[in-house]
C-alpha cells in the first residue's frame, strides 16, 4: 500500500494489482446477497419449526446451532474471498486427507463410529462431523479457483473432461463411504461450473445425453440384471411407486410409501402440529427430523407450507445466481454458482425423494433437516455467497478471462 | 472490463441455470399437487388407517352332533406351548448373553473390546441364560409330566427336520440364482440366508388346560422380563399361544357281534369283539389348522367391495373344514370372529364385535349304528372275504372256481334310511382309512401321475390299478354308481302298472328267453354254456319278483320304452341332488339306450344305467311310501333346503301292494331267503327265530349287476318292519362289490344289518336284549 504515491517503475499489470490491493475489504451493502440471508434464515427457522414438531429435543439442539451457524457464516463473509485461494489447495489437501482416515480400517469405531454400515462420521465429542460436508465445500472453491481462467481450455475435450477426473478423486472416496446422495451432487454442480465458467454447450449437452442413457441402461435396460438383487428391486420399487403401485409400501419401499403418503395427507391446508406428530408416529415414518423433514413441512402446513420451501429455496437460488451474476471477478462467480447450485440440488433431491419421483438416497435438507455440523456447514457456504456478494466489484481485466492470473 | 460477449454469455448462462431451477420446481410442484389435492384425501385415510388397530377375538367352531346328541367333533379352546428354533440351537441365549454383557460393559467401552475379550464376555454370562432357560423346561417338566428324554428327542427332531428343510430351499434358490446370473456369478454371490423355519416358534405341546398353562406362562414372563433389562424389547424364547383344538368323539369304538347267525362256516364261539376307528370318519371329514389360498378365495375376509366379512378367513391359523361334513359345514361351523378397533392416538375404542360361535351341525345317522356296521364290514368278521358260497359248487359237489382267492378281502357299501322322515341312519363303506395302511411304496404307486405312470412295469400298473380300487377314502354309499340289477325289479312292476303297460295281475311267461328284434335275452335260469335250460313258465308278478325272473320284467321294459323307464329311473331318484351335506356324492346316471336290447335290459338294471347304495334305498323307502315322496336327510339341523321333486304319475296302490308281497316272498322263500353252502345245504339268510321279541318283517331283494371281465356286484337291499308290524319302517340296501352274486355276498351282512338294527333298538326294546352296547374308547375328549 505504501508504494502508491512513491515514484517508481511502473507497469500496467503492477498498477492493477495495486488497484485490486486498494479495492479489498471494500464492501459493498446494497447486494442480492442479503435475500441469500434472508431465504437461508428463513429456512433455518422453518426447519426448526418442523423439527419440534415431533422431536422438541432436537428442535433445541438445533435452535442453539443457528446463531453458531450464522456466527460462522459471518466469520466466512468478513475476510475478502479472493484472500482464500492461496488457501484452497491446503483446504483440498486437508478434506482430501479427512476423507481417506474414515476410510481406513484401524481406525477405532470410537472415533470413525460406523452407522448402518457406512464410515462416514467423525466422532468430536460435542458433535459428530461428517468430512463429505467439508470435501463439499473445499471441492466447490478448488473447482471455482481452478475453472476462473480456464475458458479456452475447458472448451476442448481434453480439459472438459480432466474436469471430471479432479472431481473423481473426492467423489469416489465419498461413493466408498458410501454415500451416494452426496456423491452424487458432484457431477451435476459441476456441469452448472463448467455451463457458467464458459466450457462448450456441445460437450456438456453431449455429456448430458451420455448420462442421460446410463441412466435409462441402469433402470430399464442391459445394465439392470448386472446390479445386485436389492439394487434391482429398489428401483423397480420407485418405478412401482411412481404409477401409484404400492406393493413394495412394508418392503423395501416402506419409507418412500410413508413419507408420500404423510405429505399427501396434509392436503393444501396442513394438518397442524398435533395431528403431523400423530400420523408421523404411528405411520412410523423414519428420520422424520432428518431426511424426511420435507413430509413433515407438507403433512403440518400442507401444500402451503411446501411451496413456502421451494420458494425460498428459489429466492435463495435467484440471489445467489444474482451475486454471482453481478460479480466482476471469474472466482466469485464460480464460487457462488458451485453453492448455490449444490445446495439447490441438495433440495431437489430431497424433497425429490420425499415426494416419490427419486429413489430413497439419505440426503438431508440443507437448513432445514436437523444436524448441527451439516447445519454450520451449510451456513459456512451463505458465508461464502455473502462474501463474494458483499465485496465491492472491481474491474475485471482482459489477461483475467484469456489466461488467468495465476 | 471483460469483454462485453463474455459478461453477455455468462449472464445467458446464469439465466439458463435459473431457468432449470424454476423448471425442475415446477416439476416437482406438480408432483406435489398431485399427491395433495388428487391424493391427498385418499393418503390421508391410508394415514389415518394406521391409527387404527384392530384386533381380532377368535371363535369357536360349532360341534358335529348325531342324532342322539352325541357330540362326534368339538373345538375346545386351550394353550400351546411353542419353542423358538434359535433357543433350541442355542443361538437365543447367547443373543442374549452378548446383549447382557455389552449393557454391562457399555457401549462405548464395548465397541473398544476386542474380539477374544467380547467372546470371553459372552461366555461369562452364557450359563446364567442356559439356566435360566432351565427354568422353564423344569416348569414344563412339572405341569404337562413331559419327559426330558423324550423332549430331547423332539428338539432334535426338529432341528433335524428344519436342517432338511432348509437345504431344500437353499438349493431350489441356488437353482432359481444360477438360471438367472449363470453358474459361476450365482455360486460367488449367493448366501444361505436363515429360512422362515429358522426364525419361527415350533410348537411343542398341544392342548394344554389354563392349569397347565398359566404357571408356565410366569415362568416364560421371568425369562422375558430378564431379557427385557438388557434392551429386548421383543425376543421371546418360549410362548404361550391361544390354540383351538378340533377334538373327535366317539370315533373309536369296540363293538360286540354275535357270531352264532353267521354262516356256518363263519361262526365263532359267541361273541367277537371288533375295533373300529374312524367310525364316521370320512362323513363327518376334516379340519386343518391353516388357511390355504383357496380359502380366502372361496371365503374371504375382505369382499371385493374392500367390505369386512367376520366369517371369512384371512391368511394365517385358523381352523378350515377341509372335508365331509366339515367342509360341506364350514360357513356355518366355522362362526364369525370378534373385532376391536382402537385408536391408538386417543386410546379409544371405536368399534368392539364380540365372537360368536359357529352353530353346532346335528346329522341323521346313529354314531352307534354306523359303528355296528362298520364292524360288521371289517374283514375281520370274514363277511367281507371272498367265500366259496359266493361261486357256490357244482352237481358233482366240486367248488366252482373264482377268479380271486378264497379269502380275499372284499369291498362293499351299506346304507339304512329311516322311511317316515328320509334319514339316513348309516352309511358304511369299506375299507375305510381306518382299514388300510398303504407302505411308501404303494403310497408312491398311488400318487403316480403322467409320464411316472408309463414309466411302470405292468407288475407295478395292476398293484396301482388294485390299490386305487380299494379306494379307502371313497364312501361308496354316495360316491360310487352301481347297475341296480334285480333290485330294480319291484319298482319296475309297479312302473309298468302305473303306465298301464301291465295289469295288476298279468301273467307272463318265461321260456327261459325273449324274443326280440335281432335279440335273443335269457333268464337267468337259461344257461346254455353250462347246459342249463332252465325256465320258469308263466309266472304271475308275485312270483316274477320272487323268482327274479328276467323274462317277466324284459317284457314290463319292452312295453313301456326308453322314454318311459327314463321317467321312472329319474322318480326313483336316480338324478336327485345329492343329499346336502354329504361331500363328493355323484348322481346316478341313465343314458338312454334306443337298441331293441339296451331297452329290455332297462327292465331288470342292466345297461348304461348305475346308481348309488343310497339311491337304491331311497328308491325302496319311496317304495314303502306308496310313491310318496320324503327328501333324504343327512341332516337334522340344519334342515335340508332340498324340495320335492315333481310328481307326474302316482304310483299304482295296488302295483306296490303286488311289489311289497313279491319282496315279502322273495325273503321268506325267494331268491333273498337262503344260500346255498357245501354239498348244496341250504341256509336260510333271514333267520331271526331267536331275536327277543320275534322276528322283524323284511322284504328283500337280491341283485347281480354284471361287471366285464370281473366278478358281478353282489346287492342286497329291502325294507324291516319290528316283529309283528306290517308298514316297512326302515329301509336298507347292502352292495358287495366283485361279490359274484347277490344273495351270497350281500344276504349274510344285510341280515347282520338287520340284527345291528334290532340290538340299537330300531326293531323294538324287546329285540336289544342280549346285546352289548358299543363301547367307545378314548371317549375322554368328548365335551
Amino acid at each position: 500500500m505504501s508504494s502508491v504515491g512513491t515514484r517508481s517503475t511502473f507497469t500496467a499489470r503492477g498498477l492493477h494489482a495495486q488497484a485490486r490491493l486498494l479495492q479489498l475489504g471494500r464492501m459493498r451493502w446494497s447486494s442480492p446477497a442479503w435475500v441469500v440471508l434472508a431465504a437461508a434464515v428463513a429456512l433455518s427457522i422453518l426447519g426448526d419449526k418442523a423439527i419440534a414438531t415431533t422431536e422438541p429435543g432436537i428442535a433445541a439442539r438445533q435452535a442453539m446451532f443457528l446463531p453458531i451457524a450464522i456466527v460462522a457464516a459471518l466469520l466466512v463473509a468478513l475476510p475478502d474471498y479472493r484472500n482464500a485461494r492461496r488457501f484452497v489447495p491446503v483446504m483440498a489437501v486437508l478434506s482430501l486427507g479427512l476423507l481417506v482416515f474414515v476410510l481406513l480400517p484401524f481406525v477405532p469405531s470410537w472415533i470413525v463410529r460406523p452407522y448402518n454400515g457406512a464410515r462416514r462420521w467423525i466422532n468430536f465429542v460435542v458433535m459428530d462431523f461428517q468430512p463429505s460436508e467439508l470435501a463439499k465445500v473445499v471441492w466447490v472453491l478448488a473447482m471455482a479457483l481452478w475453472l476462473r481462467g480456464g475458458g479456452a481450455t475447458l472448451r476442448t475435450w481434453r480439459g472438459f473432461l480432466f474436469a471430471f477426473v479432479v472431481t473423481a478423486v473426492p467423489m469416489g472416496l465419498i461413493l466408498v463411504e458410501p454415500d451416494l446422495g452426496t456423491a452424487l451432487l458432484f457431477i451435476p454442480t459441476l456441469l452448472a461450473m463448467l455451463l457458467v465458467a464458459g466450457a462448450r454447450i456441445l460437450h456438456l449437452a453431449s455429456f448430458v445425453g451420455v448420462g442421460l442413457i446410463l441412466v435409462w441402461a441402469v433402470a430399464f435396460g442391459p445394465v439392470k440384471s448386472y446390479l445386485k438383487p436389492h439394487q434391482q428391486a429398489r428401483i423397480d420399487a420407485l418405478i412401482y411407486q411412481l404409477q401409484g403401485d404400492d406393493r413394495f409400501q412394508d418392503d423395501i419401499g416402506f419409507q418412500g410409501d410413508r413419507a408420500m403418503t404423510i405429505v399427501g395427507s396434509g392436503g393444501v391446508d396442513g394438518l397442524g402440529a398435533a395431528r403431523t406428530k400423530t400420523l408421523i408416529r404411528f405411520n412410523a415414518l423414519p428420520e422424520e427430523h432428518n431426511d424426511m423433514i420435507f413430509a413433515v413441512i407438507a403433512c403440518r402446513w400442507g401444500a402451503y407450507g411446501a411451496a413456502a420451501v421451494w420458494g425460498l429455496y428459489l429466492l435463495f437460488a435467484a440471489g445467489g445466481l444474482a451475486v454471482a451474476a453481478l460479480s466482476r471477478d471469474a472466482f466469485g462467480r464460480l464460487l457462488a454458482v458451485g453453492v448455490v447450485v449444490m445446495l439447490f440440488l441438495q433440495m431437489l433431491i430431497n424433497t425429490g425423494m420425499t415426494i416419490g419421483v427419486l429413489p430413497i438416497t439419505g440426503m438431508t435438507l440443507p437448513f432445514v433437516s436437523s444436524g448441527g455440523s451439516s447445519l454450520v456447514m451449510t451456513w459456512v457456504m451463505v458465508g461464502l455467497i455473502l462474501n463474494v456478494g458483499l465485496r465491492r466489484p472491481r474491474r475485471m481485466e482482459r489477461w483475467e478471462t484469456a489466461s488467468g492470473d495465476r | 472490463m471483460p469483454p462485453a460477449a463474455v459478461t453477455t454469455t455468462f449472464r445467458r448462462r446464469i439465466a439458463l441455470l435459473g431457468v432449470l431451477a424454476v423448471l425442475s420446481t415446477g416439476l416437482l410442484g406438480a408432483r406435489l399437487i398431485r399427491l395433495t389435492v388428487d391424493r391427498g384425501e385418499a393418503l390421508r385415510a391410508k394415514a389415518e388407517a394406521r391409527l387404527v388397530r384392530t384386533s381380532t377375538q377368535p371363535t369357536l367352531r360349532g360341534s358335529i352332533l348325531d342324532r342322539h346328541g352325541r357330540v362326534l367333533a368339538a373345538e375346545h379352546s386351550s394353550w400351546e406351548f411353542a419353542v423358538d428354533f434359535e433357543l433350541i440351537t442355542g443361538a437365543w441365549q447367547r443373543r442374549q448373553a452378548l446383549r447382557q454383557a455389552r449393557s454391562e460393559t457399555g457401549r462405548r467401552a464395548w465397541s473398544q473390546l476386542g474380539l477374544g475379550a467380547r467372546e470371553a464376555a459372552i461366555l461369562e454370562r452364557l450359563d446364567e441364560w442356559n439356566t435360566r432357560v432351565e427354568a422353564v423346561w423344569l416348569e414344563a417338566e412339572r405341569q404337562t409330566g413331559l419327559d426330558r428324554a423324550e423332549l430331547d428327542d423332539d428338539l432334535d427332531a426338529i432341528k433335524r427336520g428344519v436342517g432338511r428343510l432348509a437345504v431344500r430351499v437353499w438349493d431350489q434358490q441356488l437353482s432359481r440364482l444360477i438360471q438367472s446370473r449363470g453358474d459361476d456369478d450365482a455360486h460367488e454371490s449367493f448366501r444361505q440366508g436363515p429360512i422362515a423355519e429358522q426364525r419361527a416358534m415350533h410348537v411343542l405341546i398341544r392342548g394344554l388346560s389354563d392349569t397347565e398353562a398359566f404357571p408356565m406362562r410366569k415362568a416364560i414372563h421371568d425369562l422375558h422380563a430378564a431379557t427385557e433389562v438388557f434392551g429386548a424389547s421383543s425376543d421371546p424364547g418360549f410362548e404361550i399361544r391361544d390354540s383351538h383344538v378340533r377334538e373327535r368323539a366317539f370315533d373309536h369304538a369296540i363293538v360286540h357281534i354275535d357270531t352264532s347267525k353267521f354262516p356256518v362256516d363263519l361262526r365263532r364261539n359267541g361273541t367277537v369283539a371288533v375295533e373300529v376307528d374312524g367310525v364316521a370318519k370320512t362323513l363327518i371329514g376334516s379340519t386343518r389348522p391353516t388357511v390355504q389360498a383357496e380359502d380366502v378365495e372361496r371365503r374371504p375376509y375382505r369382499t371385493p367391495s374392500g367390505e369386512r366379512d367376520l366369517s371369512g378367513y384371512r391368511p394365517g391359523r385358523d381352523s378350515v373344514g377341509s372335508s365331509g361334513v366339515e367342509y360341506a359345514f364350514d360357513e356355518r361351523l366355522h362362526g364369525t370372529i370378534g373385532l376391536l378397533e382402537r385408536d391408538l392416538a386417543s386410546g379409544t375404542t371405536l368399534l368392539a364385535i364380540e365372537p360368536e360361535p359357529g352353530r353346532d351341525v346335528v346329522l341323521a345317522l346313529d354314531v352307534a349304528l354306523q359303528a355296528r356296521l362298520r364292524a360288521l364290514l371289517s374283514p375281520e368278521l370274514g363277511l367281507l372275504r371272498v367265500q366259496q358260497w359266493h361261486y357256490g359248487w357244482t352237481k358233482d359237489g366240486m367248488p366252482r372256481p373264482s377268479p380271486v382267492a378264497m379269502g380275499t378281502p372284499l369291498r362293499g357299501a351299506a346304507v339304512v334310511v329311516d322311511i317316515e322322515t328320509g334319514a339316513t341312519l348309516a352309511m358304511v363303506s369299506s375299507p375305510s382309512p381306518g382299514d388300510v395302511e398303504f407302505s411308501p411304496v404303494e403310497r408312491a404307486l398311488i400318487n403316480a401321475r403322467g409320464e411316472a405312470i408309463q414309466a411302470l412295469s405292468d407288475e407295478e400298473q395292476t398293484q396301482r390299478r388294485a390299490l386305487l380300487a380299494l379306494a379307502p377314502y371313497t364312501n361308496r354309499v354316495v360316491e360310487t354308481a352301481y347297475a341296480p340289477a334285480s333290485i330294480v325289479k319291484p319298482l319296475m312292476y309297479v312302473a309298468g302298472v302305473s303306465d298301464g303297460v301291465v295289469a295288476i295281475d298279468e301273467a307272463i311267461e318265461c321260456r327261459g328267453w325273449y324274443r326280440c328284434e335281432r335279440c335273443k335275452p335269457r333268464c337267468w335260469t337259461w344257461r346254455p354254456e353250462k347246459k342249463l335250460f332252465g325256465y320258469h313258465g308263466a309266472l304271475l308278478p308275485v312270483d316274477a319278483i320272487r323268482e327274479s325272473c328276467n323274462v317277466y320284467f324284459y317284457t314290463v321294459a319292452d312295453r313301456l320304452g326308453v322314454d318311459r323307464l327314463e321317467e321312472w329311473y329319474q322318480r326313483w331318484g336316480i338324478g336327485d341332488p345329492i343329499m346336502e351335506g354329504v361331500a363328493r356324492g355323484v348322481r346316478g346316471t341313465f343314458i338312454p339306450n334306443k337298441t331293441a336290447i339296451g331297452r329290455l335290459i332297462f327292465g331288470i338294471g342292466q345297461g348304461s344305467v348305475a346308481w348309488t347304495p343310497l339311491h337304491a334305498a331311497i328308491a325302496y323307502a319311496r317304495l314303502a311310501r306308496g310313491g310318496n315322496y320324503v327328501a333324504p336327510k343327512f341332516l337334522v339341523d340344519p334342515a335340508p333346503t332340498s324340495s320335492p321333486t315333481a310328481e307326474a304319475r302316482t304310483w299304482n296302490a295296488r302295483a306296490v301292494e303286488g311289489a311289497l308281497q313279491g319282496m315279502r316272498e322273495s325273503a321268506q322263500r325267494g331268491t333273498a331267503s337262503s344260500i346255498r353252502l357245501a354239498h348244496r345245504v341250504k341256509e336260510p339268510i333271514l333267520d331271526f327265530d331267536s331275536l327277543p321279541g320275534g322276528a322283524p318283517t323284511i322284504w328283500a331283494k337280491t341283485g347281480t349287476a354284471q361287471v366285464e371281465g370281473q366278478p358281478s356286484h353282489g346287492w342286497y337291499a329291502g325294507l324291516v318292519a319290528p316283529s309283528g308290524s306290517s308298514t316297512p319302517q326302515y329301509a336298507f340296501a347292502v352292495v358287495i362289490e366283485h361279490g359274484h352274486s347277490g344273495a351270497p355276498s350281500a344276504g349274510p351282512v344285510a341280515a347282520q344289518l338287520i340284527r345291528q338294527l334290532a340290538a340299537e333298538g330300531y326293531l323294538g326294546r324287546e329285540a336289544t336284549a342280549g346285546s352289548t352296547p358299543v363301547e367307545w374308547v378314548a371317549e375322554v375328549g368328548s365335551p
